[in-house]
């Protein structure tokens, strides 16, 4: 479960906060003037790369300054031990999985003689603008942009330390396995679909037989059971209990939408439209003061409305 | 530059065609655009599917260029209805799957595939698939649901087979392309999810004031909220918190499995004496092992070791591969352990294979498997375990019913008297549990006991419940009883469905009704020569009546129904009356077969003025026939006898249960009732519940528990569960066979000619008597006179017989003035429900545009084609073509006898009717042969109409009665019968009340034929 700070940050959006706060007193008074700066959204482009982070950020001046951070990468011995260190226990990698840093990553990686945060004098900065104090307000405010995006993606951190999601999940599959990594197939997203691609003769016909897809429902067994699995919303834990009661009783109205109930006659004027009580009673053979008894029902719980009046009466079902 | 494009009118597809339109800020925003005919035939192509009213719109989708363009396309704005996205997905979960609805009735594919579109979604979100959201849109939240489709592929498929003009749908961004299909059934599935979500919350006030207001947000129908601080980080952790759910189907096609597996050791345990049950203690060690488990089939496992050994991304097992397949077990096992917590100790294993865990705790895993499945995670149970499984202390139902004494005649049989009742029981295995021996079991408090050497799941709720229910006991109808033993379950309020085992008589009737058709049939007193497949259903006609119970038989037409309800009559004990009701226009036929198959017994008819008014006119055995229409007006005389058996011939005509003609035929007091049909019942469910209640009262129960437990289920979406527990229920009622089947074919003759007989209505009576009185009111004349004199009488009446308004030259009404086509109506619905095909022979080019019309109006089928002299060459071709080989057209085939004459090749017709008969055999068989002479592998039917009373019946049987002779006396044309003296003559034409088995020609009315 994460924690959480009067910043809305991740625990360890602030552990890298905080790990540049511990550099030193200059970083300490200088890194809050960067957060106002961040909240005004000048910092743009920020791409991270094993051992780099850059970013443009736009100061007085009409050309936005370049920002970059320099944090080492971790060579490829130090990652076999992190990735050993990881593959030890299944629950690290279901953390990072579903989004979330595992709490005990530093003492897993301190095991290894690193942190993914960084330390004294690993971390080096630049930026183009004229402010000799380092760091200036642009890198500050990179840092905070920096911790944010950490936030949402927990491979970030790795990703800057040499090995990003896709490396880091096949390293800790080969450890698991004891064995050398393998190649990874690449899915493609599909993009729209071109007017001029499609045939004027084709445009009605289902390109293979519906019945091939089978349709099983179900009444609703313990419909909570899918949300309880993923966890307690990050953030928002408070709304679980009513979570669970909206997915509770969206599964008995959809549940409801399969199982409801046909009457003869609203079947009658599904089939045939706008009909009158006569039409009706001799298409199910049943005397009018019958149907028009029904009728009068169907029309009291609003399953049916009228138009016209007299000889010109039409009973159709209601939206 | 390309040339404008032609009106918008001529390039609509013309049958009405669906696709979704997404919507904003929510999904449930949406509307399913539903669009493919003119504007002002819009509401009424919506209404016909059954879809609510939509309010007008403009879709900008695409459409061929020009009328005629096979490849050019062009954007169009098109008129459309916009239907909000719950009552839309009301009406297209109500469609039945495709292949249910003949060709002509079927809708458009783009409507089937969205109505598959909204049964996946409508089972995703009832299973609880639906994940919540937050988007960020400046200061303002907007909260919406998601679908989480599953790991199972679909809806990918359904994307693949979606026809283009069902995503057709221009993206604003770009005018020049659509939306891709896969995206917009995403946007759909969360449209159904966010709609079913919403509108259904209670408002209770959250600690937290984010929590609080998106969860407000969530429920209301006022999505967008003012976002709190902190927000926009909340609304991107909560993307990736949802995204193993939401990108299941993208990433991988596998999920995790857990199989509970019993201690192996427990063999070696068997000291402890047979009968002493055991708590967990010595009890060996479970243990629950780690799968990947294919989404699509389940019976694909691989075990965690092989995942975690391969290296690979993809992981192949067979013929299959598994994306992220490590990954997938990392995050289910996570997923799991929240559910199910003692899973988190493997956690902290770095490829953990299996937990092994003791008797308690296997147990608990057995309470919390529920769960587990609902949410997505495969569980395997040892069979015996399983919820329905055998090794289970279970609440059970022991039916029983006794008939009272004396004991009726029919031994071994049941009847509405009989005392039925349930009586709850323990059970495990097949045995039942003792009162202390339960106690014994249900002290130790223990989920799994070892009771006799085995291990046995004892849910602690169940149990508790069970205590309360062993021992009671409870009347019930014996119709209840009955239909409990048969399924051998029973489905009850807050208990599910619960196991019924049958006692004594009852569990006798069960196997005799199970065996059916085996009995060796009964056949004195039938003066007939039974083929095969109908002694076996005598056979079981007699052993339901046997029983005392009814049935449906529902042969195929022109499989001998009558003759085997015939040999049933002949075969009852005399002591009461038999009852046949009937369509007016088969009152006579029944006479006639009765009279002709058991002479022995006696025929009352109960039609016409001169019908008993009493009781006393219905003597003990004898066969009393008459017609629906009789058993409404006579429903007070009909209801006070005391029958033996019922017989319902065409039962399609009370298949609406509430017609007045099957409330009578309810209220008829009878040991027996078969109903007799020719339309595929099994298939139309409600019909099938109409006939059954009035044969076997209360077996299918009420309607609406019928139609939620069955019909709804099979119809929607083929339920295989409801259609087996169906089949067990019915299966010993129900019997039909069809032409086509097997082991009935080799039985039959390629070709049956039938003579259909017919009664005049009153109007064709008056008008025949004036035309034969005119004639015979002056001398006829000599020579070519008296020939033309003789030719012009008989086709008026033919023309009378054959419809009062092409005698009199008439467009119309033509409903209630003809038996003959009244009678052609009744044959040609048994013919279309079945899914046959017919040819429509008339030599008449005006009745033949009469039928034409009036066929495709009132059996709703496509247009009827007229095939006569004046169709082209080209437009016969294209008629028989359309005929041989276009499901979508009309089932019917109209064709003048005197057209065509070689050349034509309808074989797929299995059958053929004679509206009117050309009296010359020759012309007629050629005219047959057009259906099977050539690859004609199914047998035909020949229908041969013929008017009772008139002309039309005396010709028929003079040419019978001189086949052999026919070819050569006859010669070509009719011209043989203008030979004929005055007295022959007036033999011929008179109008007669009949010989002996004739009906009343002077039917009172057709009352019943419509009903």
């Amino acid at each position: 479960m994460s924690a959480r700070t009067r910043f809305g940050l991740t625990w360890w959006g602030q552990r890298w906060i905080d790990a540049l706060e511990s550099l030193g007193a200059v970083y300490a008074n200088r890194l809050p003037r960067g957060r106002t700066y961040a909240r005004k959204g000048t910092v743009q482009d920020l791409t991270i790369q094993a051992g780099t982070v850059t970013a443009r950020v736009q100061g007085s001046r009409a050309r936005p300054y370049r920002v970059q951070l320099q944090l080492p990468a971790f060579d490829d011995g130090t990652w076999e031990a992190i990735t050993t260190a990881l593959a030890s226990r299944v629950r690290l990698s279901a953390d990072l999985l579903d989004a979330t840093m595992p709490e005990d990553i530093d003492d897993v990686l301190a095991e290894c003689g690193v942190s993914l945060f960084p330390t004294a004098r690993e971390l080096t900065t630049r930026c183009s603008c004229p402010d000799v104090a380092n760091p200036c307000k642009h890198v500050a405010a990179v840092h905070y942009v920096l911790a944010q995006t950490f936030d949402a993606d927990p491979f970030l951190l790795p990703t800057l330390r040499g090995r990003d999601r896709d490396a880091l999940l096949a390293g800790l599959r080969a450890q698991r396995a004891g064995t050398d990594l393998a190649e990874r197939t690449v899915e493609s997203t599909a993009d729209p679909i071109r007017v001029d691609a499609l045939v004027a003769r084709d445009l009605y016909g289902a390109a293979g037989s519906l019945a091939d897809i089978e349709v099983r429902p179900h009444p609703p067994d313990d419909p909570g059971a899918v949300l309880r699995r993923l966890g307690p919303p990050p953030g928002l834990e408070a709304a679980s209990d009513e979570l669970q009661a909206a997915v509770r009783d969206a599964a008995a109205v959809a549940w409801e939408l399969l199982d409801s109930d046909t009457d003869p006659v609203v079947g009658a004027l599904r089939k045939h439209g706008a009909t009158s009580a006569r039409q009706l009673a001799e298409l199910l053979a049943e005397p009018i003061e019958t149907i028009r008894t029904e009728l009068h029902r169907l029309r009291r719980e609003g399953l049916v409305r009228v138009t016209g009046r007299g000889p010109a009466t039409r009973y159709h079902l209601s939206g | 530059m390309p040339q404008p494009a032609a009106p918008i009118a001529e390039r609509l597809p013309g049958a009405l065609q669906a696709l979704f339109w997404p919507g904003e800020p929510v999904p449930s925003a949406g509307h399913l655009a539903l669009w493919g005919v003119e504007d002002a035939a819009l509401d009424g192509a919506l209404a016909q599917l059954g879809f609510p009213g939509g309010h007008p719109g403009v879709l900008r989708t695409v459409l061929p260029r020009t009328r005629r363009a096979r490849t050019r396309v062009a954007v169009a704005e098109v008129p459309a209805r916009l239907v909000p996205v719950l009552p839309a997905t009301g009406a297209l979960v109500a469609l039945p799957p495709a292949e249910d609805t003949p060709a002509w009735r079927r809708p458009s594919d783009t409507v089937l595939a969205w109505s598959l579109a909204a049964k996946l979604a409508t089972e995703l979100v009832a299973a609880g698939r639906l994940v919540p959201g937050l988007r960020v849109a400046g200061p303002r939240g907007v909260a919406a649901w998601r679908c989480a489709p599953g790991p199972d592929r679909r809806l990918e498929q359904l994307a693949t087979m979606l026809p283009p003009a069902g995503h057709a749908l221009v993206r604003d961004e770009d005018e020049e392309s659509v939306w891709q299909p896969e995206d917009l059934l995403r946007s759909y599935l969360d449209a159904v999810a966010d709609g079913c979500a919403r509108g259904t919350g209670s408002r209770r006030p959250l600690a937290s004031p984010l929590a609080g207001a998106w969860a407000r947000a969530l429920r209301s129908r006022e999505p967008v909220f003012d976002l709190p601080a902190g927000g926009s980080t909340t609304a991107a952790d909560l993307t990736a918190w949802a995204a193993p759910l939401i990108d299941a189907g993208r990433r991988g096609n596998g999920r995790v499995c857990l199989r509970l597996e019993l201690p192996e050791d427990v063999a070696l345990l068997e000291s402890d004496g047979p009968d002493r049950p055991d708590p967990q203690g010595t009890g060996g060690t479970w243990r629950i092992a780690y799968l990947l488990q294919a989404a699509d089939d389940p019976s694909l496992l691989v075990p965690a070791a092989e995942v975690w050994s391969h290296t690979a991304e993809r992981l192949r097992a067979g013929e299959r591969a598994f994306g992220e397949a490590q990954e997938t077990l990392v995050r289910g096992l996570a997923g799991a352990a929240r559910l199910f917590p003692p899973l988190a100790s493997s956690l902290d294993e770095a490829a953990p294979t299996s937990l092994d865990l003791d008797a308690a705790t296997a147990g608990e895993f057995l309470s919390a498997s529920a769960s587990l499945s609902a949410a997505g995670i495969g569980v395997l149970l040892p069979a015996e375990l399983t919820a329905g499984g055998q090794r289970r202390l279970r609440a059970r139902l022991r039916a029983r019913a006794s008939t009272p004494a004396p004991a009726n005649e029919r031994a071994g049989g049941l009847d509405a008297d009989a005392l039925a009742s349930f009586t709850w029981e323990a059970a495990l295995g097949d045995e039942t549990i003792d009162a202390d021996e339960f106690a014994r079991i249900v002290a130790l408090k223990q989920p799994l006991v070892r009771w006799r050497g085995q291990w046995v799941r004892v849910d602690p709720d169940e149990a508790a419940t069970l205590a309360t229910l062993v021992g009671d006991q409870r009347s019930a109808d014996p119709a209840e009883v009955l239909a409990a033993a048969l399924t051998g379950e029973r489905s009850l309020e807050g208990l599910g469905r619960v196991e019924v085992v049958a006692d004594g008589v009852l569990a006798t009737v069960v196997t005799r009704l199970r065996d059916g058709a085996g009995l060796e049939p009964r056949l004195a007193g039938v003066k007939a020569e039974l083929r095969p497949y109908q002694a076996r259903g005598v056979g079981w006609l007699q052993t339901l009546a046997g029983l005392g119970l009814g049935g449906v038989l529902a042969d195929d037409m022109g499989l001998g129904k009558t003759l085997q309800t015939i040999s049933l009559l002949a075969d009852r004990p005399a002591d009461r009356p038999h009852l046949v009701v009937c369509p007016v226009s088969v009152v006579g036929n029944w006479e006639r077969e009765l009279a002709r198959f058991a002479p022995a017994l006696e025929v009352v008819r109960h039609h016409g003025p001169e019908r008993p008014t009493e009781v006393d006119g219905f003597p003990p055995g004898a066969v009393v026939v008459t017609s629906y229409g009789l058993l409404r007006l006579d429903a007070e005389l009909l209801t006070e006898a005391d029958w033996d058996v019922v017989v319902l011939d065409e039962a399609q005509q009370v298949k609406n249960h509430l017609t007045q003609v099957a409330k009578a035929a309810r209220r008829l007091s009878a040991t027996v009732r078969i109903a007799l049909t020719g339309t595929p019942v099994e298939n139309r469910l409600a019909e099938l519940w109409s006939i059954l209640d009035l044969t076997t009262p209360g077996l299918l129960g009420p309607f609406t528990r019928f139609r939620r437990e069955y019909a709804a289920p099979i119809e929607r979406w083929q339920d295989p569960d409801a259609t087996r527990r169906l089949r067990l229920l019915t299966g010993p009622f129900v019997l039909r066979r069809t032409k086509s089947d097997p082991t009935i074919a080799p039985d039959l003759p390629e070709k049956t000619e039938l003579t259909v007989t017919c009664a005049l209505t009153r109007e064709q009576a008056t008008l025949y008597q004036a035309a034969v009185d005119e004639v015979f009111a002056t001398d006829l004349g000599e020579g070519i006179e008296r020939r033309g004199r003789i030719l012009k009488l008989l086709t008026e009446l033919k023309q009378i017989c054959n419809h009062p308004a092409q005698y009199l030259g008439e467009r119309g009404p033509l409903p209630g003035r003809s038996g003959k086509l009244a009678r052609t109506l009744e044959l040609l619905t048994e013919v279309v429900e079945a899914g046959d095909r017919a040819l429509i022979f008339t030599q008449y080019r005006r009745m033949g545009e009469l039928l034409a019309a009036h066929l495709a109006e009132t059996l709703e089928v496509p247009d009827v084609p007229f095939l006569h002299g004046g169709v082209s060459r080209a437009g016969r071709e294209a008629m028989v073509d359309a005929f041989q080989h276009d499901d979508a057209a009309s089932p019917l085939l109209l064709v003048s006898l005197k057209a065509g004459g070689t050349g034509l090749n309808l074989t797929r017709a299995t059958h053929v009717l004679h509206f009117d008969r050309w009296w010359n055999p020759a012309v007629e068989d050629q005219a047959t042969d057009r259906v099977y002479r050539i690859g004609q592998r199914r047998a035909v039917l020949v229908h041969k109409l013929v008017t009772a009373g008139t002309l039309e019946e005396r010709i028929a049987r003079m040419i019978d009665d001189k086949r052999a002779l026919a070819d050569a006396v006859l010669g070509e044309g009719e011209a043989w019968l203008t030979e004929l003296d005055d007295d022959a003559l007036r033999e011929l034409v008179t109008l007669r009340a009949g010989d002996a088995d004739d009906p009343d020609p002077l039917a009172t009315d057709l009352v019943g034929v419509h009903a």
